[in-house]
């Protein structure tokens, strides 16, 4: 054969298959008028081999307990809705495994889950040229925020790390009687603690704080802190600040009160996750996007049906899975349709009651679409939680300094 | 106050490394008789860390008085350990054995995540976060009882192993499996029972486990992976180096952690460092045969 022709024929060929794949692309299942028998939403989620799979199983209880709710009352568009899940294993490998093919064998309308920044950001990595529409529910490192940018196919639930922060410095700041002198932060060496103490520390300066603030990282999962406690000890802090995994806390509390350190209080992020022990978690206070004592009526609904169901309280991820499900679902029907342009307007505009509170995307500045941007102090009082920040929500005073460990009971 | 802190941290470390000598001593043991790495010991000690707590949330049983049941369930498990999957590999080659053992430990993580999910679990026992105030040196009650358990069954063990007439045999058996043959042993029973017995230590470790920290279904990959640097720094099958090198790896990682900056991020790794200087000068272990 002439090189010509051959080379022509090769052009030829590459032409019609890009063609035939950008039409393809852009045709999201039912895009054409006619829905499918049953609308699928794409769920990944770490649920297995993970230290923080405990996460991603609670998100997916909270989800199929929306999804139960939503085919109960007749579906979607007369549609029963299914979740086709993927497992991460918070491996970023298995996650992009796991997305990409969510999106190009599956071909669901969205992706909706994701937990840790590190796992969100390589998965954002890889598929970002797929553009599809993604709703992640965790990462709060602004890594990923600064990856994704202001793209609309891009939905996030999570608060970010400047919105953790700005509250924890607002309430320490603001809303203490005594503002703390000296802050020991212990933070997990990984892209979330990392970036969560870089922002403490960067907060902290723009807002004038008087406090000094001295950091530690830790490897999380680790069977003993007892080095980093000792450091801190030597610091003698008024705030131990603990940025870590739920997993993690536990030992901390264990091995603070081992080395009999005493700091005015004990702080750490998402205190109500476990039920730790109350004998060494009373007392700790913490920042939380969501809590179960949450007084409205939505929230009190989903705990008490949650309760009903598993026999004890949900953690924030589950109201999470269930709301994301609850707002997508929503969109769908006023979309009236899967096309991911239509979807993304219907999503923007989306306003729903939630155990969360009232929901929609706003703008961040930075981002395009951000669910939880205000989060909640609380604190363990004898072995409950009392709501100490935002005003609206209070329902007790903070306890500091906190009794020495030889004074509890 | 800085000499307060040094012995603290010694003595953290040595809490440690008692901790760390039981949860080696059942790989040791079956390296040394069967020369088999077992990498499903950190997983087994998990299973028995379930039954610890499974026992106290059901029957409000507390940790330390289930060791000698748990200790027997473990030998139960151990035994049939050993019929279902050692004895086949005994004679393969070595990476067949790996891969044996490396696949029962992951079995074990996904039957454990199965019927447990990958909640994490504690057991609330108050005295063992009482605190003991030792002059300047504090310790937790529940690290130190599972120290003393830890070393009495350590050495308990080793007296076994020295004294009596199985624990001769078994020593036979790992010297020479072919002679202790030809003087009358039954090896596969001493097989067996050292099976039973490695699984019966981890039966221990795993109610310990329950008393300080909280479970999940992975601690085990921590454990074996802490076990075999251990085995390794120790040289292989040696007791006294498996002692050694535990107080060597708890005393490195509390130093590391106390007195490095960014240490709590270093300590796990820089044990390894240690493991890895160690080898560079002694390529069989600190007492390597």
């Amino acid at each position: 054969m002439d090189m010509k022709v051959a080379a022509a024929a090769i052009v030829i060929l590459i032409v019609v298959v890009a063609g035939a794949y950008v039409l393809m692309s852009g045709q999201a299942p039912g895009a054409g008028g006619g829905l499918p028998d049953k609308i699928r939403l794409g769920v990944i989620l770490p649920l297995s081999t993970a230290s923080y799979a405990s996460a991603g199983q609670e998100a997916l209880r909270g989800m199929k307990m929306a999804v139960e709710e939503i085919n109960a009352n007749g579906g979607v568009l007369g549609k029963p809705v299914e979740l086709v899940i993927r497992d991460t294993k918070g491996d970023p490998n298995t996650a992009i495994t796991g997305a990409t093919d969510l999106i190009t064998k599956e071909k669901v309308p969205i992706i909706i889950g994701f937990y840790s920044s590190t796992v969100t950001y390589a998965s954002m990595n890889a598929i970002k040229n797929y553009k599809p529409l993604v709703f992640v529910l965790g990462a709060s490192s602004v890594k990923v925020e600064q990856l994704v940018g202001m793209e609309r196919w891009f939905f996030h639930m999570h608060p970010w790390d400047y919105h953790r922060q700005g509250t924890v410095i607002d309430y320490f700041l603001s809303h203490m009687k005594e503002v703390p002198k000296k802050i020991f932060v212990a933070y997990e060496d990984g892209v979330y603690g990392t970036t969560s103490y870089e922002y403490f520390v960067n907060l902290s300066r723009e807002k004038n704080a008087p406090w000094k603030v001295v950091g530690e990282a830790f490897k999380t999962g680790s069977s003993d802190f007892s080095s980093v406690i000792l450091k801190a000890k030597q610091e003698n802090p008024d705030v131990f600040y603990i940025v870590g995994y739920p997993g993690d806390y536990p030992v901390f509390f264990r091995n603070a009160k081992e080395n009999d350190f005493n700091p005015k209080l004990i702080f750490i992020v998402a205190p109500e996750f476990p039920n730790y022990p109350k004998d060494i978690g009373d007392y700790v206070a913490g920042v939380d996007v969501w809590s179960p004592y949450l007084n409205t009526p939505e929230a009190k609904a989903f705990v008490k049906k949650f309760e009903s169901k598993f026999g004890r309280a949900p953690e924030y991820w589950a109201p999470f899975g269930y709301t994301a499900i609850k707002m997508v679902v929503k969109a769908i029907e006023d979309a009236k349709s899967l096309d991911k342009e239509k979807l993304i307007s219907a999503l923007e505009k989306v306003e729903i009651k939630s155990p969360l509170g009232t929901v929609k995307f706003k703008q961040t500045g930075r981002t395009l679409h951000q669910v939880v941007d205000k989060l909640f102090v609380v604190q363990w009082q004898g072995g409950k939680v009392a709501i100490l920040y935002p005003e609206e929500y209070k329902t007790g005073e903070l306890i500091y300094p906190v009794p020495r460990w030889s004074e509890r009971g | 106050m800085q000499s307060e802190l040094v012995l603290q941290v010694v003595v953290n470390g040595i809490l440690l490394g008692g901790f760390y000598a039981l949860v080696t001593l059942g790989l040791n043991l079956i390296f040394g008789v069967m020369d088999v790495t077992n990498f499903a010991h950190g997983d087994l000690i998990m299973l028995a860390a379930y039954f610890s707590y499974w026992a106290a949330e059901l029957f409000g049983i507390d940790p330390v008085t289930f060791i000698p049941v748990n200790a027997a369930l473990m030998f139960l498990v151990g035994l049939a350990f050993y019929r279902a999957a050692l004895k086949p590999i005994l004679r393969a080659p070595a990476y067949n054995q790996i891969a044996l053992t490396f696949g029962f430990s992951i079995f074990l993580q996904s039957l454990a995540l199965i019927l447990w999910t990958s909640d994490m679990r504690q057991i609330e026992v108050p005295y063992a976060s009482r605190v003991l105030q030792l002059g300047p040196v504090s310790v937790g009650l529940g690290k130190l009882i599972a120290f003393v358990i830890a070393t009495g069954f350590t050495l308990g063990f080793l007296v076994f192993l020295g004294r009596t007439k199985l624990g001769g045999a078994m020593r036979s058996v790992s010297q020479d499996p072919m002679a202790a043959s030809l003087m009358g042993i039954d090896v596969d029973r001493i097989y067996l029972l050292t099976s039973g017995i490695a699984s019966l230590l981890a039966g221990v470790a795993g109610s310990l486990v329950t008393l300080n920290l909280y479970i999940n279904p992975f601690i085990g990959g921590e454990l074996t992976l802490k076990a075999f640097g251990v085995v390794i720094l120790g040289g292989m099958g040696s007791y006294l180096g498996m002692i050694v090198a535990s107080m060597v790896l708890g005393l490195a990682e509390a130093f590391v952690g106390a007195f490095v900056p960014q240490g709590g991020s270093l300590a796990p790794g820089i044990a390894f460092a240690v493991i890895v200087a160690v080898l560079a000068l002694r390529p069989k272990g600190l007492f390597g045969r």
